[in-house]
């Protein structure tokens, strides 16, 4: 049998996503300077001067260390508020699917409002209404992406808590934590890890987005405040927004392989039928 | 026909002739289902297949595909064991049988639909007419096998292949499917290929028999010539294993026989010892165990509620076996999960040592828990597969607070030699062991807080004939071991008679008879109980001019 983690598409998805979080480890030693600084002369192409190999944008800020201290904001904005959306989602849907009954119908009707509200939108208002720091746009994200997590786990509750596993501990004299914790979440991790990893890339995706449209915070460099602001110089200098618009790809890309890859290594009845 | 050699199934040789009933017998992983599988090419690519399986002289492993699909179901049809999913579920039945009969020959739409209805009707659906444009969920399960039978008899087949037909329907509708299965046979003197692992089946319909074991053939012969004089010691085994014949033996008299397989084609019989077993007769003075008094159970579904059970009464004494038996749906599931509260029942009393467990809350109930414990059917989906057996098991204890850490570990390795396990099962995860091996887990689960009334609910029937012989076995000792009294409920009467001292039928939420095993088995009062002792298959073999038509 070949080894999980030896396909391709988890060996791409992985290197370029540790090649992310270098860069964003490295942002602080190599480039220790405030990158919305002035470094060079602006409208610097890359490979022309040696000290910004990228070149520099039209403030003529470095793009090299603008890539690397962003790398850090994508990050750490798609972890955490990934995070949040799995902690929200899983708490509804564990307690909608464990109970069932009113508690279900209850929660369930919330999830969908939360469904009907385009969440890219509720995310833009909430921005704006609060102050754009990267905690409020965590928030902002995690409130508005729990759903998929939510459902996702309202069923696997509701199909597992049937089992006949969960009726014997039931029949000991299991408590209900145990039953939810113990016994049942465990075995619903598996589409819930492998929907994180695109939750991930979906936060990311939005901080993106919002940092364009100017939403986001503004004492910190982004990849998407930096293609907004190339975005000007489209046409004289379109390296601006090609190079980090090509960092954007790649992130998503190599999370949807992880993803991808994660779910042929994490079912069984995949992985037998590979082998 | 006849047929030669395989892969999965190592050189096998088959013959059938025509008009013939020959039964291919095994137990699961065996190859019977690859054979059949094989015969059609319908095995997946990757299958390689060597030999020869030659039809009406043409050997149908040359063929090319489209002259396969020429003979599928019309000269050759199969059916499945599941009439559920090999039905579509988006068509009405009578388009999907119309679809059988016009995929191999032009016919008017009049035309095929007469013929459909013909169909309908020779594989005796009530009111065929009417049913038409019924959708495969408005059907029975009988009567969804029925269909099935209709469409590949559709082209009138020279063979039928029958993948165990009738595994998942209840007895009485299996003997029903059978008869007309044997009836078409006759009618069209089609030769039939039927798979099963049920040898009562095997006794009552076949004309000859072969029994594989491993991928490999180990005998073949005339039904008669083999159930009376087996040659090889696993057919014995698996005689005698499965209940089904003349002497039915009784646990307090007699173990059941293991076979032990001792590779190749060697296999060894081994019967434990019978341990006379202290007969405890009903004493009308000591009160019972379990007293179950006028226990209804209704589940809501749209608006109204299905009443599962409608008042049921009964004791179980201590020391006792109470066999419970009756069809699917009849309500014998939702009694035992309401006996151990899994299911809240409507009103009634489940009294246990004269106490009413049902008004108990969650925290006054936990130390009747430990003195009532259940045994499930499905062994897969039974053990949690995230957790190591002696978390399975130390969990039971935890919850008790049985002793400290190092008697948990003391209780959870006697238990695992008690049920027949090595000690370094308790490291392991439920997937790394075999089906009868994770029954053993289940049962080491139920029983390592002593308790003294054991619900054992179709503890066997997932399991193969042979397994099957080795649990009963192992609950009959435990049971003697550890004092126990169970409520054991089934389907197969077999079964029942072998393990129970008393005995409740159950129909549609009642009880209709109850008594000692063998007053049951002699003189059934009950009409549905002598129906339902008549359906069961190898009782005795039929003549085939005294069998009557019957209706579904």
């Amino acid at each position: 049998m070949r080894r999980w983690y030896l396909q391709p598409s988890i060996l791409v998805g992985g290197a370029t996503l540790l090649a992310v979080a270098g860069a964003a480890l490295a942002a602080g030693t190599l480039y220790p300077d405030d990158p919305l600084d002035m470094v060079g002369a602006p409208f610097t192409w890359p490979g022309t001067e040696a000290a910004t190999p990228l070149g520099t944008d039209l403030m003529g800020r470095d793009l090299l260390a603008g890539l690397m201290h962003g790398a850090r904001i994508s990050l750490l904005v798609g972890l955490s508020s990934a995070f949040v959306s799995l902690l929200i989602g899983v708490l509804v849907g564990a307690t909608a699917g464990f109970y069932g009954g009113g508690i279900d119908a209850t929660l369930t009707r919330i999830t969908e409002l939360f469904q009907t509200i385009p969440a890219f939108l509720l995310a833009i208002i909430l921005v704006a209404i609060l102050k754009p720091t990267v905690v409020t746009i965590v928030f902002a994200l995690g409130v508005t992406s729990w759903t998929s997590v939510a459902r996702l786990v309202r069923g696997e509750f509701a199909t597992l808590r049937e089992r006949d596993f969960v009726r014997a501990s039931i029949a000991l004299g299991a408590g209900d934590l145990h039953l939810i914790f113990r016994e049942i979440l465990p075995n619903a991790w598996t589409p819930v890890i492998v929907s994180t990893a695109l939750l991930m890339a979906n936060a990311i995706l939005s901080e993106a987005g919002l940092s364009f449209l100017g939403l986001g915070d503004p004492n910190v460099v982004s990849w998407g405040s930096m293609v907004g602001l190339g975005r000007d110089a489209l046409r004289t200098g379109w390296y601006m927004t090609a190079i980090p618009g090509l960092a954007i790809v790649l992130t998503i890309l190599g999370l949807n392989l992880l993803s991808d890859a994660l779910h042929g290594a994490l079912n069984p009845r995949l992985r037998r039928s590979r082998s | 026909m006849r047929f030669a050699d395989h892969t999965a199934v190592r050189s096998l040789d088959l013959q059938i002739d025509p008009g013939e009933i020959l039964a291919l017998v095994g137990e699961s992983g065996c190859g019977k289902s690859t054979t059949a599988l094989a015969i059609l090419r319908l095995l997946s690519a990757r299958a390689r297949l060597s030999g020869s399986i030659a039809f009406e002289g043409r050997d149908l492993l040359t063929l090319k595909e489209r002259e396969i699909s020429r003979i599928r179901g019309n000269a050759v049809s199969i059916i499945f064991q599941e009439p559920m999913t090999s039905l579509n579920p988006v068509l009405s039945i009578g388009r999907q049988v119309v679809e059988a009969i016009t995929l191999h020959g032009r016919r008017s739409r009049r035309q095929a639909r007469e013929e459909a209805l013909e169909l309908l009707d020779r594989v005796r659906l009530p009111d065929p007419v009417q049913r038409f444009g019924d959708y495969p969920h408005q059907l029975s399960g009988g009567q969804r096998q029925r269909v099935m039978i209709a469409m590949a008899v559709a082209c009138r087949p020279r063979l039928l292949v029958a993948d165990e037909p009738t595994t998942a329907l209840d007895v009485t509708v299996q003997a029903q499917i059978l008869q007309l299965i044997d009836d078409l046979r006759r009618d069209l003197n089609m030769a039939v290929l039927l798979i099963t692992h049920d040898l009562g089946l095997v006794a009552q319909w076949a004309d000859r028999v072969a029994v594989m074991h491993g991928g490999r053939k180990l005998e073949e012969g005339s039904t008669r010539e083999v159930f009376a004089r087996p040659r090889s010691p696993y057919t014995r085994g698996l005689l005698e294993a499965s209940l089904h014949g003349g002497k039915v033996p009784h646990y307090r008299t007699t173990r059941l026989p293991e076979i032990r397989h001792r590779g190749g084609d060697a296999f060894e019989l081994v019967r434990p010892p019978a341990r006379v077993a202290r007969l405890t007769s009903r004493h009308p003075g000591q009160p019972p165990l379990l007293r179950v008094e006028d226990l209804r159970i209704a589940y809501p579904s749209g608006g109204t509620s299905v009443q599962a059970v409608r008042g049921v009464t009964f004791a179980i004494e201590r020391g006792e076996t109470v066999g419970l038996v009756g069809e699917s749906g009849c309500g014998k599931s939702s009694l035992s999960r309401a006996i151990v509260r899994l299911t809240p029942p409507e009103s009634g009393r489940v009294v246990l040592d004269g106490v009413d467990l049902l008004p108990l809350s969650r925290r006054a109930l936990l130390p009747w828990r430990r003195r009532v414990q259940m045994i499930f059917q499905d062994p897969y989906s039974s053990l949690n597969p995230r957790q190591r057996v002696d978390d399975i098991l130390g969990h039971a204890l935890t919850l008790h607070g049985a002793g400290d850490g190092v008697e948990r570990e003391r209780r959870i390795g006697a238990i695992l030699d008690d049920v027949g396990l090595p000690a370094t099962a308790r490291r392991r995860y439920p997937h790394e062991f075999s089906g009868g091996e994770r029954q053993r887990i289940g049962i080491a689960r139920a029983l390592v807080l002593r308790p003294e009334l054991v619900i054992c609910d179709e503890p066997v029937s997932a399991l193969d004939v042979s397994v099957q012989a080795q649990i009963l076995n192992l609950l009959v000792d435990l049971k003697d071991a550890y004092a126990l009294s169970y409520l054991f409920v089934s389907h197969d009467l077999a079964v029942i008679r072998y393990i129970a001292d008393h005995v409740l039928v159950m129909n549609a939420g009642r009880i209709v008879e109850a008594g000692p095993v063998e007053g049951i088995w002699q003189s059934p009062r009950d009409p549905y109980t002598r129906t339902l002792l008549g359906a069961v298959p190898g009782r005795r073999r039929i003549p085939r001019e005294e069998r009557q038509p019957d209706h579904a």
